[in-house]
């Protein structure tokens, strides 16, 4: 190595000045990235807008369906099992109940019930996950294989129980899909404080003054909450597919009132005769509408996540 | 093959790269040409994103993901790597280039936790490279490891043999890392960005135990960083690197005293807290997907003056001293600059 | 010491002691759990797990008996005199405090393997159980090894060459099978492969009338069918399943695909494998890389999904009168038979742990990062 003539460079000054100017431009392009990222996904693939849609289109439903339906939805014609006509569109089904009508007004069950136990779930869970990450070392492990333990139940049936033990009601269904969704948002919720805690903007709120909790509740928490925002869209779909399986196995809402899966359950036994319309079109709207919920939610998570 | 009398040890030439992302095409590295001679220390100096990694890289034929290597050539002791001068690329076969990669040439990249294997023990993955490239049993290949662990200044290296790479402090995993490319004693070591990411008290030691690895080993060095401070302690040459060129090189003192570059002239200002507009760049680092017409530097440059075609003519790489390159129209006015606004204020230090 | 004192007999090691082959095996057995990091890990976990089972009975056990229904209704009606109702309560065995009702079930359960009786039919909770529970599992498992052989070479495809359009078709794809009703796709799949096109029977249980099911070995047909080497019923059963293990195996497709995806094409992009290449590793040594270090989130998730797919299997036993144990659990949660649902849910569960106990282990092996105690 050539002796060094010229300005003699101290190291440690050198290093300290920032005299890359990369660091600067990391920063700046960042931000960009992320609204840059936002628009890309509006404007992006088809796939995408197609879920919009439809979410769109079932919240819609959710909101005016039983408005616009041309026959009552609970309402026995005398045209019963018949097949998709100029009348009934969707057909009738055994109890001469107008499908295309029911089809319109069920979004107003499931979509309200998922949102209400989605955001119950995401509540609950988000305090709970915070609740959890104050447990660390062996009491945070404990509280992970307890965790563990709740999921390794087969909760489906246990939805089932409880149902069918406290009376098929309304808030009964919610509560339960909600308590089946905490686990996700309690693992989510409590990695994500964990991380966060370790940032800079806690010790600077801890240094001018905030407590624990104060801190906990007012910075870590919103922050905490993204993933969770991002999953909760996974969840409505999640949700009405359990709402229509319970109802499907005769554990949920109960007929007449129109839901997907009891009306899927209605066409259950015509199938193999060659009756299909009874169950074809709830399930179609049903899977549409679930469809569009995820493609949303996974758009969501790019997002958030940021992911190319 | 044998190897030649040629006085360099590796020769880039005419290097094209590209990165193809859905809708753009991101020329990273546009006719880049160094060298390396036997026994030398190189530096390659630029901003992030100005293509001294893609094109270092490049020497051991890889690219990182929807990277292409669309045209030059690479000589190493006189034997071609690979020539992709009429848009194929011509090379070695896989097994030529298991000859070099890790054994005649080694790597040590940023982020040197990553690089490293997550789910296997250090011990692990010294013993695999090292086997990877010679005939030795399990246990001379262990030995080998902890050889090279006390070569990189690691204390205890038996018991980091059975170390998991997230266990590691960064400048530890580092020190891993170089042992690892050293495994083989290849005849060149390029070391991309090796401090970066590291506490800035761990940097000037990481860097004397490469310095010292690599004299030890007897490999010649090629050091890419952002950092002058860096090259300017350990490198007899620089070459500094702008949206995808070279667009200086000179041997390190002369380097260190009249930089001819705009933007160098700006990193060592910079470097010693000198303000002054004129040694200044403006806006934003150029985007590799658009580049402006003339030199590439113009739309920052506080020397940019259209009558010398700065903004239309692209500025050819030229001598301006013995050995002192610059792609510049104007380095009469650059260097005057820097006689009068850097020399002055810090005086000939020693 | 040296040369000049040689040992006396004092400081000699004593002959070595002659075992039995059984014995050496099992010395070998347990030095592996205790001195390895595997085996460590192991342990642990198996040392967990006594205590889930425990919470997941007591757990069980008293969620039913929160419920606001009354067992004995069923036996007296709705309308009973009080004598009736204590008789009853005394039948069934509620007469006595919560408390000594779970003990008296734990220690039927621990000592003699005893999961009651059913309060429905009078018959062992456990022979009801074991004539079930096999359908239900041989449906999950044969759904999985449809799926896992499915996604995983496509979610591999997919990443090779990401973006392009054979790639964003899987994503699409992925996305929309994963958040399917299954049942409902159960229905249209009977609807179109059984009544317009005929490939496969009728919904209507796992073999066909006229064929007589094999002696009853293990209560899992296909396996009964095999060692019995009766073709016909083997053949039939397969048949029978073909719909229903289809179905599962489309739903569960969709999130393997995309986990197997997003894993390998982190690895394949990651700076380690990059290395490698730098390195000069051979081909197959960085192939093995990419395949080990992507697979283990894919276990991780399966072992999950399979928990889901059991609970979730009442669904698509319905719609192909499967007698499984899902099933079973809603009658009898319907019939408010407690012991039943007991062992339904007890026994569910604590399949699903050792699953989870099965995959963890396979993880640990292939990561050994988590053999440290890292929650995952």
């Amino acid at each position: 190595m050539t002796e060094m003539g010229g300005p003699n460079i101290a190291i440690e000054r050198e290093l300290d000045s920032q005299a890359s100017l990369g660091l600067q431009e990391n920063e700046l392009v960042r931000a960009a990235t992320m609204r840059e990222h936002f628009i890309s996904i509006l404007k992006g693939s088809l796939l995408t807008k197609i879920g919009l849609l439809f979410v769109i289109i079932f919240v819609l439903l959710a909101i005016f369906g039983p408005y616009i339906t041309p026959f009552d939805t609970t309402a026995a014609t005398s045209s019963v099992n018949e097949g998709p006509s100029g009348s009934h569109i969707f057909g009738t089904d055994a109890s001469g109940f107008d499908i295309f009508s029911r089809v319109l007004a069920a979004p107003r069950i499931d979509v309200t019930i998922a949102v209400v136990a989605t955001l119950l779930s995401l509540v609950m869970g988000s305090l709970i996950g915070l609740l959890a990450s104050f447990f660390r070392g062996f009491a945070g492990e404990l509280v992970m294989r307890a965790s563990d333990t709740v999921q390794a139940f087969p909760l489906f049936v246990l939805a089932i129980v409880v149902v069918v033990g406290f009376g098929r009601s309304y808030a009964v269904i919610v509560i339960v899909i909600a308590l089946l969704n905490v686990p996700i948002y309690l693992r989510l919720i409590r990695a994500e404080v964990l991380s966060l805690r370790e940032r800079t903007f806690v010790e600077a709120a801890r240094a001018t003054g905030d407590r624990g909790v104060s801190i906990a509740l007012r910075h870590v928490l919103p922050n905490a909450m993204t993933p969770g925002f991002a999953q909760a869209s996974i969840t409505f779909g999640y949700s009405i597919i359990i709402t229509a399986g319970l109802s499907f196995i005769g554990a949920g809402v109960q007929p007449p009132t129109p839901e997907w899966g009891s009306m899927i359950a209605a066409g259950k036994d015509g199938i193999i005769i060659g009756q299909w319309w009874t169950s074809v079109f709830p399930g179609l709207a049903m899977s549409m509408c679930v469809f569009g919920f995820a493609v949303v939610g996974e758009a969501v998570q790019d997002i958030f996540l940021r992911r190319t | 093959m044998t190897v030649s009398e040629s006085e360099f040890l590796l020769e880039v030439k005419n290097l094209d790269i590209e990165y193809r992302q859905v809708g753009s095409v991101n020329k990273a590295v546009n006719d880049v040409s160094f060298n390396v001679k036997r026994g030398e220390v190189v530096g390659i100096v630029g901003e992030s994103g100005s293509g001294k990694s893609s094109a270092v890289l490049a020497i051991l034929g890889l690219t990182r993901r929807s990277g292409t290597i669309t045209g030059g050539s690479v000589t190493f002791e006189g034997r071609e790597l690979f020539n992709a001068e009429s848009g194929q690329l011509k090379g070695l076969s896989d097994e030529e280039w298991r000859s070099v990669r890790g054994s005649a040439v080694g790597l040590v990249t940023q982020n040197p936790r990553g690089a490293l294997n997550p789910v296997m023990r250090l011990g692990e993955q010294l013993i695999t490279m090292y086997r990877a490239h010679r005939d030795a049993t399990e246990e001379e290949a262990r030995a080998r490891a902890i050889e090279l662990l006390e070569i990189v200044g690691i204390n205890d290296p038996v018991r980091r043999l059975r170390a998991f790479p997230h266990e590691l402090s960064g400048g530890m995993a580092q020190r891993v890392l170089i042992a690892m490319s050293l495994a083989c004693s290849p005849r060149l070591l390029i070391a991309d960005e090796p401090t970066s990411g590291l506490d800035v008290t761990v940097q000037a030691q990481v860097l004397d135990d490469l310095r010292s690895a690599v004299d030890s080993v007897g490999s010649s060095l090629v050091i890419v960083s952002q950092n002058l401070a860096i090259v300017a302690n350990y490198c007899d040459r620089v070459y500094v690197v702008h949206a995808g060129e070279i667009v200086e090189e000179a041997p390190t003192l002369r380097f260190f005293e009249l930089p001819s570059y705009p933007a160098s002239a700006a990193l060592l200002a910079a470097q010693r807290g000198i303000t002054d507009p004129a040694l200044q760049l403006t806006g934003f680092p150029i985007d590799g997907r658009q580049l402006p017409s003339g030199c590439y530097l113009s739309p920052r440059c506080p020397f940019a003056k259209a009558e010398d075609g700065c903004l239309t003519v692209h500025p050819d790489f030229a001598e301006v001293a013995p050995g002192h390159f610059s792609r510049c129209h104007r380095t009469a006015a650059v260097t005057e600059t820097v006689r009068t606004h850097l020399l002055s204020v810090e005086g000939q230090g020693h | 010491m040296n040369a000049a004192t040689p040992p006396t007999t004092a400081t000699l090691p004593a002959a070595p002691v002659e075992r039995s082959p059984g014995a050496k095996r099992a010395l070998k057995i347990l030095g592996f759990l205790f001195v390895t990091d595997l085996g460590r890990f192991i342990l642990k976990r198996l040392a967990f797990i006594i205590p889930q089972l425990l919470v997941v009975v007591i757990g069980t056990f008293f969620l039913l008996r929160w419920l606001p229904v009354d067992p004995t209704s069923r036996v007296v009606g709705f309308v009973a005199t009080d004598e009736a109702r204590a008789q009853a309560r005394a039948t069934l065995g509620i007469d006595v405090s919560q408390g000594t009702q779970l003990w008296r079930y734990l220690k039927g359960l621990i000592l003699h393997f005893d999961f009651g009786t059913s309060w429905n039919t009078q018959d062992h909770v456990w022979n009801e159980i074991v004539q079930r529970f096999p359908v239900t599992i041989q449906l999950t498992v044969l759904a999985f090894i449809l799926s896992l052989l499915i996604a995983i070479p496509v979610g591999r495809a997919a990443a090779a060459k990401p973006g392009k359009l054979p790639d964003k078709i899987t994503l699409g794809y992925s996305l929309f099978a994963g958040a399917q009703p299954d049942f409902w796709w159960g229905l249209m799949f009977v609807y179109v492969f059984f009544f317009l096109l005929k490939w496969f029977p009728a919904p209507l249980g796992q073999l066909s009338p006229e064929i007589s099911s094999p002696d009853v070995h293990t209560n899992f047909t296909l396996i009964d069918a095999l060692v019995a080497g009766d073709w016909n019923a083997f053949g039939d059963n397969i048949w029978h399943y073909g719909l229903p293990v289809i179905t599962l195996a489309f739903v569960l497709t969709g999130p393997i695909i995309k986990m197997t995806r997003q894993s390998v094409l982190s690895v394949v992009n990651s700076d380690y494998i990059l290395y490698a290449k730098a390195a000069g590793y051979e081909a197959k040594t960085i192939r093995w890389y990419m395949l080990r270090n992507s697979l283990s989130p894919v276990i991780t998730l399966s072992g999950i999904l399979f928990g889901f797919m059991l609970g979730g299997a009442v669904l698509i036993e319905t719609v192909f009168s499967l007698d499984g144990l899902g099933v079973y659990a809603l009658a009898r949660t319907l019939a408010t038979d407690f012991p039943a649902i007991q062992g339904a849910v007890v026994v569910m569960t604590t399949f699903s742990l050792l699953i989870y106990l099965m995959m963890d282990i396979v993880y640990a092996v292939l990561d050994p990062r988590v053999r440290y105690g890292g929650t995952r």
